[in-house]
């Protein structure tokens, strides 16, 4: 049996190994957690990167304090999140008999949002051209036109026409995801 | 409509108080402007994020490839089993290709390795038959621009839809210029078409009293993806060879690619002015033999 501060360590550090051992600990709970209630093995992993990914948040932003196990934690987080997809979506009236532990809590945390933005936020970003995703990282690190267009190998001019070209379309089809606006929040 | 450099600039506090206050105004009456600015500040702030984004690619590692439960049931190993008997399959065919005579042409690609790959000569004209054999696709030249001439009775898929705009670029694009164009789309190797590894390879000639080198010309490759195209964001650029010809100059290019299935276009631009020296199209269909 592992530690709680084995996973949660393994979580701040961006450790692989461990998300693949919570992924193969914890999936089947999850999983039947979300096709108990109305969803599929699609939704249940997107539950499952979602859970983590506020577990991460939660654990940089030293907000996490653990009374219960890692398990009883992520289940909690798990329904939390499918419960609120399930009301956006207007599916079903979903009300679940089992554990209550940290729901209280959790119910009005905004990290719940932020984490599903940055999933939808980053799943298209993997949709753009790899070129594109290049130049938008460099942007995003805050690297100048120059410095970008020394590493890539192109001119100043390209990488500017470029960066504004790749941002605009990564706007433009992350606008066109329903599931934006489901969550946009602005 | 503000374009995304001024919007970026707005949100650095980088524009003069004239050019803010106009937008202020604009923002104030717009509620969908108002939201790509806040779009804008929120992708920026979250891919800012170095921490959580390398831990949602990790995320996406496991989502992807971590799946034991169904590696080991009965379902799986039938999959595998009927894949084997694909191979084997494609194997048997790609043999049947390769060696019967019928198949045998000057564009046969007989050698896997790119240095090896035939082009075709500038100044042929492909016939109708040749273009509808199986595994190679030329569509650039501009004697033979239209898809549908290569196919009528192949029932596409939305891959390999035509983009209404992108056409009409070809169309002016090769009444401006006199000389062949030729464009090669090939799978380096038949094993290869499980990743659809492909070369692409382009040689065309231009007249032109304007001074260029390498990187004064770019080659946008686009898929058939119109917004792609309408924001100018092509799958992949490449810098094409370029030298010196009577009258004018010469292009050639050779990259390996991974291609999916379906309508491809490319321009072939002065970066600095944005010109369109030549565009054509091509169809990738790798898959498309069995």
């Amino acid at each position: 049996m592992k530690s709680n501060s084995y996973y949660i360590k393994g979580i701040s550090e961006n450790r692989l190994k461990v998300l693949n051992e919570i992924y193969s600990d914890f999936s089947p709970m999850i999983n039947n957690l979300v096709k108990r209630n109305s969803g599929n093995d699609d939704d249940a992993k997107d539950v499952f990167q979602e859970s983590l990914l506020v577990i991460f948040n939660k654990v940089k932003s030293n907000q996490l304090e653990l009374s219960a196990s890692f398990s009883t934690y992520l289940y909690s987080v798990a329904r939390l999140t499918w419960l609120k997809k399930l009301k956006k979506n207007s599916k079903t009236k979903v009300t679940f008999s089992d554990v209550e532990e940290y729901i209280s809590d959790l119910e009005e945390d905004e990290s719940f949002d932020r984490s599903e933005k940055s999933l939808l936020y980053h799943y298209h970003f993997k949709r753009i051209a790899s070129e594109c995703q290049q130049i938008l990282i460099h942007t995003f690190n805050r690297l100048s036109g120059e410095e970008i267009a020394e590493k890539m190998g192109y001119t100043k001019e390209y990488v500017k026409r470029k960066r504004y070209k790749c941002k605009s379309h990564l706007i433009e089809i992350i606008q066109n995801d329903p599931k934006y606006s489901e969550i946009k929040s602005f | 409509m503000i374009d995304q450099e001024t919007i970026e600039r707005y949100l650095k506090g980088d524009l003069n108080l004239t050019e803010q206050r106009s937008i202020d105004a604009q923002l104030k009456t717009n509620p969908k402007l108002r939201e790509v600015f806040a779009l804008t500040e929120d992708i920026n702030n979250v891919f800012q994020n170095k921490e959580e984004h390398n831990f949602i690619e990790n995320l996406n590692k496991i989502k992807y490839n971590s799946t034991p439960s169904a590696r080991s049931n009965s379902s799986y190993k039938y999959i595998r089993f009927i894949g084997l008997v694909g191979l084997l399959l494609i194997a048997a065919a790609t043999g049947y290709y390769l060696l019967w005579p019928q198949f045998s042409s000057t564009e046969r690609i007989h050698h896997p390795a790119p240095s090896k790959i035939e082009i075709h000569t500038p100044t042929k004209v492909e016939t109708e038959e040749e273009h509808s054999k199986p595994k190679i696709e030329f569509a650039a030249d501009k004697s033979n621009t239209s898809t549908e001439s290569i196919s009528e009775d192949f029932n596409w898929g939305n891959e390999f839809a035509t983009i209404a705009e992108l056409e009409l670029v070809i169309a002016q694009s090769t009444s401006n210029y006199e000389n062949d164009w030729v464009i090669g789309h090939f799978p380096l190797d038949q094993f290869n078409e499980f990743n659809q590894l492909s070369t692409i390879a382009f040689n065309g000639r231009f007249k032109t009293d304007k001074k260029y080198s390498d990187r004064d010309i770019a080659f946008y490759l686009f898929n058939n993806d119109k917004g792609a195209y309408e924001n100018f964001v092509p799958q992949t650029t490449y810098y094409p060879k370029v030298t010196q010809a009577i009258g004018g100059y010469e292009i050639n290019l050779e990259e390996t690619i991974v291609l999916e299935d379906g309508l491809y276009y490319y321009l072939i631009e002065e970066i600095q002015t944005e010109e369109v020296i030549y565009a054509g199209k091509f169809e990738s269909r790798v898959s498309n033999l069995f």
